[in-house]
């Protein structure tokens, strides 16, 4: 995710209300359709559908499943 | 019981608990970077029935991090060369073998008999398949994944504890092999031996199991953190 992103971590300051919002924002940011990931909000996962609203100073992890053995 | 005399002193074993390992009944799925670094010790601390899966054979591109194979096995099947180091390292416990990919069909007829299901694969439809079966007959499958210098470990279906859907429910992704984004053996050992402590502790009865949790460690900056999950319907 880092090297798709080319960041390990980022301060945003958007008006986004939930999960979901986020979830877009993402995708269209950095055009992640090519990698699945789950959303942990203060370090707990959060289905990306989710309406759960964001709160200032959440800490947001962006998780991809990694594959190798 | 000379040969576990160390362990066999630890307050949280003592003989009871070396019977508990002796009784386990464990099955390895892969034995590539991951499998090969853990059956040494899942081995020799005595875990009395082992039986590993995997249908390839040794390569050269192994031999830099599948340590207990050696230049002459290249072209050998894995779980062969492995059980022959498993009778020598250890004679008193069964290695069985199953010189095959691990599939539905066979697979849900055997994976009943195991305590614990130890996920060592390399690909995402081998994980959720090792996930799937082992939610059915509701075994722990203990689970590790590397990125590069980055790691993943869990323990999914824990006394229907949340499954791997549960944390990661989409099944398209592109599947980045360890060969084709580069690994270095040692990082893959050592989540290899975070699989192995969970492995003791279930059968011991012992610790704080990683169930719900993610543990992630980034070998590079030493960061580590756990994000918790829970069941949903995914599962």
């Amino acid at each position: 995710m880092a090297d798709l992103t080319a960041r390990d971590e980022e301060t945003i300051s958007l008006l986004m209300l939930n999960v979901l919002e986020l979830y877009d924002w993402l995708m269209e940011t950095y055009k992640l359709e090519s990698i699945p990931f789950s959303i942990a909000v203060n370090n707990e996962i959060v289905p990306v559908t989710s309406d759960v609203a964001l709160q200032e100073n959440d800490e947001i992890a962006v998780l991809p499943p990694y594959a190798g053995g | 019981m000379n040969r576990y005399k160390a362990q066999i002193q630890l307050p949280h074993i003592g003989s009871s608990g070396q019977e508990k390992i002796k009784a386990a009944r464990v099955m390895v799925v892969g034995i590539g970077g991951l499998g090969s670094a853990i059956l040494p010790y899942l081995a020799s601390a005595g875990i009395g029935h082992l039986t590993l899966v995997d249908g390839d054979v040794v390569s050269e591109s192994n031999l830099s991090r599948q340590v207990i194979y050696r230049l002459q096995d290249v072209g050998r099947l894995k779980v062969e060369v492995a059980q022959e180091y498993m009778n020598r390292m250890n004679p008193e416990i069964q290695v069985d073998i199953f010189p095959k990919f691990l599939d539905l069909d066979w697979g849900r007829d055997i994976i009943g008999q195991y305590d614990i299901v130890v996920d060592c694969t390399d690909n995402f439809r081998s994980r959720y398949l090792v996930n799937d079966l082992t939610a059915m007959y509701n075994i722990p499958m203990v689970f590790a994944a590397v990125y590069q210098f980055e790691g993943q470990v869990s323990v999914f279906n824990y006394k229907n504890g949340p499954s791997y859907r549960c944390l990661f429910p989409e099944t398209e992704g592109k599947n980045l092999s360890c060969f084709d984004s580069g690994i270095m053996g040692s990082t893959v050992a050592l989540f290899a031996m975070y699989q192995a402590n969970e492995i003791f502790k279930i059968i011991l009865g012992i610790g704080e199991v990683l169930s719900g949790q993610l543990l992630i460690y980034d070998l590079l900056s030493n960061e580590q953190r756990k994000i918790t999950f829970s069941n949903h319907d995914n599962k």
